[in-house]
């Protein structure tokens, strides 16, 4: 079961003079929600929000953290309408123009460490394919470089490196989640790792990767 | 006279009373002015009849008077003062006899020294007894040396003298004390030789030296640092020389002579210096070589070598390096004979002859690793067991004195102990090499003995599980032993091939013992089966008699015989035939009618047949072809067979191909083409046709015709047997005639089928066991480090299990959501209720 994000946004329940009326709200759901299932907006319709945003919502991380201050979480690759409502309704916006004003806020670079990690389970959530738990190493190779830096994640290239040499390959959410708590806590020359750890095997085969390759 | 007074009576006084007046000479006597002079000649003269061996004509009480004379005259230090220079004159004179005797040999020179010395001894002993009293009153309260003493101080000192006579060149630099120990080591060296001849003297000599205070100072430095380098070139000139037992007996022997030597002849005090040596200059420079011969040793089981070999080696602290060896021996012999079960026949050169070698060694190798096992056993019984392990035992040969006796005892009762455990630690090593086939082969020993062996007694058949035992106590994968019984088990339960159901109760009970009810409960559960069977066909056969005329066929419910097994109690007996097979119509309605009866008795429980283990015993009729009176006889076959079989009931003249044939009965092609050349293969060897006589073989019961797809086969109305029941063997591989080449699936052996099979199910429940006790752990402790988890686990779990392995089941869970990492802390896994 996954747990629904704990909504990073509450802590900014700031109330600003003007609140829009959630009729507003309703109006904006339905000028987004997918036509074949109107109670929810389909990964189409935030495509087409991103693309009225002027943002790529296949390569800039702003089209993430929207989807999730929007609402998204309880399914993959959808916002249901009462999540939509609700996500609106803290973000206080119910047209594009609105959002637009918000894109600055949407950086990542603003969020502190928990809401970051809670982003990045978010992250792998929202791009499970419908009863999937696992992802497809292909698609995981795509979203790490937009959701990770070599900031918050030193290992990215080499780990990159060591996927595209593997096999056949899906990524569990424990793994998926793990590498960001890697990155932080293993150091880049692998110097302070350690044999035998509760490590996923994947970073075990990493290690072991890098040392045979001379990087480590 | 003071008394007088009272004496004398009252009135006697008057009478004239004699008075008795003793007077002291008025001029003193005096001694004869040459008194002293004329007893010290006289005594003089006795002293040379003493030196020089004459009878002297005055008797000893008479000198002893005069020496207490001439004592008591207040001559005594003019006495000693001449006795001493007597002395001295006469010891330097008789030491100064041994400098001429320059040419002389050896030992011709130390019983010089003897003679000498014994005369020395004696002559003195006699002047000290004749000059008793200055010794005794007067020497020893002037605290001046006595006479024995001053004899040997003067014998000493003339030994040690250098270049007393200048003009004799006799004694070598150092002395004549040079000579002697120089000589004294020559004789010693010469015992060491084998030449004790010199022994006795050696003796006198060495008690000479320790008399004169000259061993300790002079001859036993002499002789350690002699006996060092005596040792070390007799040590590195034997070992190559000498096998290793021949060593071990030459240092036996030093060390035993050395003990009985320093008893009788050498001083008490050189026992351990030497005895020291023996060990350090003779002994421990060759323990490396001494332990290359050990293998040698086992093999011929020497025990009485490898007794003193270890009892040698823990005189020199080297216990623990024989320790090490003897593992090593274990290693490297176990590990050959393991590796002879991994070495497959090569399939080029001599195939089968190869295959079948190996197929002997395979049967030979559980009797192979016991027989091992009792051998190494032995060894540390009863060559290993009285050595005491530990360094500091230089004393050992003396361990009877003293408190060292008990405390010697416990020692060896440890080291026992600690060959025990290399043992084991041994065996485990090498078995454990090849795990999985030393647990198969175990198992098949074990179903051997329980199936019974020709010649082999029950009790001889319960002695050999015993054994068979202690091998399982060392398998790491226990639970691959167990599948493969669990399977061969079955075989015998349900072919009831078992010899004696006592023997697999009381195997059964053993089993317990080691592994725990949890894994016999099951194999329980069996024997439960088969009596809950009997019970059931009992009654079944009861109502079936009843219904039996209903049909309108007899049903011969008494030649029908069925087990009733509950699932998870047995192995996997399935074939892919199971549920196409249709049974032959004359079975059809038993089959039918019994499975009514079943679930009338047992309601809600769900009747698999499993086909592929039943057996059946089918009429064959042959009509030979000119006509006559048709052959009949019985078969005893698998149910596939019979079935297959079948076909040609019907269609006695036709060939049936084995698609045909598979087709007809439901069996699978590959079981349908596998029961059909069992029946073509020779039943048994024909005599040689005389002179080419007809070839077809009445020795199979049909003829095969074509090959590969267009296999078929027909009935051979030749068939002729002298037996009227046979039984028609399926092999686990049918050769091939056209091809000579085996043919199963995959160009595997029925038993590699089986044995692939059955690991394929251990790992398929080792799966099982890891997420149960994952799951088991976490459900109790709910929040669990990584390591902790990873170390219960391990516990639990009764197979080496990888550490990777576990992980792997771990994110399995977690995947399914029986756990979660912490998100605070990615070491710890919290249990998802």
């Amino acid at each position: 079961m996954s747990k629904k994000p704990s909504s990073a946004s509450t802590a900014k329940r700031s109330t600003p003079s003007s609140s829009v009326s959630s009729t507003e709200r309703e109006e904006f759901f339905n000028s987004l929600a997918d036509p074949e299932d109107p109670e929810s907006i389909s990964i189409e319709g935030l495509g087409t929000l991103c693309e009225q945003l002027g943002i790529d919502a296949s390569s800039d991380i702003r089209a993430l953290v929207l989807a999730q201050k929007l609402g998204a979480g309880s399914q993959p690759g959808k916002i249901t309408r009462a999540e939509f409502l609700e996500g609106t309704r803290l973000m206080n916006v119910a047209t594009v123009a609105q959002i637009q004003a918000r894109l600055p806020s949407l950086d990542p670079g603003f969020m502190d460490r928990t809401e970051f990690r809670d982003f990045y389970r978010f992250v792998f959530q929202f791009n499970r394919e419908g009863t999937h738990k696992t992802i497809e190493k292909s698609l995981i190779m795509g979203l790490l470089p937009i959701v990770l830096d070599s900031n918050r994640a030193p290992h990215l290239d080499f780990f990159m490196q060591f996927l595209e040499q593997q096999g056949e390959l899906r990524i569990t959410l424990d793994q998926w989640e793990s590498f960001l708590q890697f990155n932080s806590a293993i150091r880049l020359d692998l110097s302070n790792w350690e044999e035998g750890g509760a490590w996923p095997l994947l970073f075990d085969d990493y290690v072991e990767w890098r040392k045979k390759n001379g990087s480590a | 006279m003071s008394q007088n007074k009272t004496l004398v009576p009252v009135g006697s006084s008057g009478q004239g009373v004699r008075k008795l007046v003793i007077k002291p000479f008025k001029v003193q006597p005096k001694l004869p002015e040459n008194f002293f002079q004329e007893t010290w000649a006289k005594l003089q003269s006795a002293l040379h009849a003493v030196y020089f061996k004459n009878a002297s004509s005055i008797s000893k009480e008479e000198l002893y008077r005069a020496v207490e004379d001439l004592c008591v005259q207040k001559f005594p230090v003019q006495l000693y003062e001449n006795l001493n220079r007597e002395i001295e004159a006469v010891s330097r004179q008789k030491v100064g006899l041994l400098r001429s005797s320059s040419s002389l040999d050896a030992s011709a020179f130390l019983a010089h020294v003897e003679t000498i010395w014994l005369d020395h001894c004696e002559q003195l002993s006699t002047v000290r007894n004749i000059f008793l009293y200055l010794d005794r009153s007067f020497a020893l309260t002037s605290s001046l040396r006595g006479i024995i003493d001053l004899g040997n101080g003067y014998f000493r000192s003339e030994l040690e003298q250098l270049h007393a006579g200048a003009g004799e060149n006799a004694a070598p630099s150092g002395g004549l004390v040079h000579r002697i120990v120089a000589s004294s080591l020559q004789i010693l060296h010469e015992m060491r030789q084998g030449d004790l001849s010199q022994r006795d003297t050696l003796g006198a000599v060495c008690r000479m030296l320790a008399t004169l205070d000259l061993y300790t100072s002079r001859f036993e430095p002499a002789l350690v640092a002699e006996s060092r380098q005596f040792f070390v070139d007799e040590g590195s000139r034997s070992i190559s020389a000498l096998s290793v037992p021949q060593f071990l007996l030459l240092v036996d022997r030093r060390l035993s002579e050395t003990m009985d030597w320093t008893l009788r002849h050498l001083d008490g005090s050189s026992r351990r210096p030497l005895l020291q040596s023996v060990e350090q200059d003779l002994l421990a420079p060759h323990v490396p070589v001494l332990l290359e011969g050990l293998a040698a040793l086992i093999d011929d089981a020497q025990l009485a070598d490898l007794k003193r070999l270890a009892r040698l080696l823990a005189l020199v602290g080297r216990s623990d390096a024989l320790r090490q060896a003897f593992l090593s021996y274990i290693k490297a012999v176990g590990g050959r004979l393991v590796q002879q079960l991994e070495a497959a026949p090569s399939s080029s050169s001599g195939g089968a002859a190869s295959a079948k070698d190996k197929e002997a060694r395979d049967l030979r190798f559980i009797d192979d690793v016991l027989d091992f096992q009792e051998k190494m056993e032995r060894v540390v019984e009863e060559a290993f067991k009285g050595t005491r392990s530990g360094a500091g035992a230089s004393d050992a040969p003396v361990a009877t004195s003293n408190g060292l006796g008990a405390r010697g005892l416990g020692g060896a009762a440890a080291a026992t102990d600690v060959f025990r455990a290399t043992l084991k630690s041994g065996f485990e090593h090498f078995l454990n090499q090849q795990p999985r086939q030393v647990a198969e082969q175990l198992a098949r020993y074990v179903d051997r003995k329980l199936r019974g062996e020709q010649g082999v007694s029950e009790t001889e058949a319960e002695a050999a599980l015993g054994r068979a035992m202690l091998v399982f106590k060392f398998l790491a994968e226990k639970d691959v032993f167990e599948a493969f019984y669990k399977k061969f088990l079955a075989k015998r339960l349900l072919l009831e091939k078992s010899a004696s159901s006592e023997l697999e109760r009381a195997m059964l009970s053993q089993l317990k013992a080691e592994c725990g009810a949890q894994f016999t409960s099951k194999l329980e559960g069996m024997f439960a089966d088969l009596d809950l069977s009997a019970q059931c066909l009992a009654l079944f056969r009861e109502s079936a008699s009843a219904s039996a005329s209903a049909d309108g066929r007899p049903l011969s419910g008494d030649a029908f015989q069925l087990w009733l097994l509950t699932q998870g109690h047995w192995p996997q007996a399935q074939s892919p035939s199971d549920d196409t097979l249709r049974l032959p119509l004359e079975l059809q309605p038993l089959q039918r009618s019994f499975a009514s009866f079943y679930e009338a008795h047992f309601q809600g429980r769900r009747l698999l047949w499993s086909h592929s283990l039943s057996r059946a015993v089918v009429a064959a009729s042959f009509s030979p072809p000119g006509g006559g009176k048709p052959r009949v006889y019985d078969l005893d076959v698998t149910l596939f067979q019979a079935v297959a079989l079948r076909c040609f009931s019907d269609a006695p003249d036709a060939q049936l191909t084995v698609a045909q044939v598979a087709q007809q009965t439901g069996l699978a092609p590959e079981e349908a083409k596998l029961c059909l050349l069992s029946f073509a293969a020779p039943l048994f060897p024909l005599p040689k046709p005389a002179g080419g006589a007809s070839s077809s073989g009445a020795n199979k019961l049909l003829l095969r015709h074509g090959a590969a797809d267009a296999l078929a086969f027909s009935v051979n109305p030749q068939f002729e047997s002298r037996l009227r029941r046979m039984k028609v063997p399926l092999p686990t591989a049918v050769r091939d005639a056209a091809t000579g080449l085996t043919t199963t699936a995959g160009g595997a052996t029925a038993a590699q089928d089986e044995s692939a099979q059955t690991l394929e199910e251990v790992f398929r429940e080792r799966v099982y066991q890891c997420d149960a006790a994952i799951v088991r752990i976490m459900k109790a402790r709910k929040r669990l480090q990584h390591n902790q988890l990873m170390a219960e686990v391990m516990q639990q779990l009764r197979f080496p299990a990888q550490n990777a392995d576990i992980k792997k089941r771990i994110e399995a869970l977690m995947e399914r959501d029986y756990l979660e990492r912490d998100p605070d802390d990615v070491s710890f896994y919290k249990y998802l209720a």
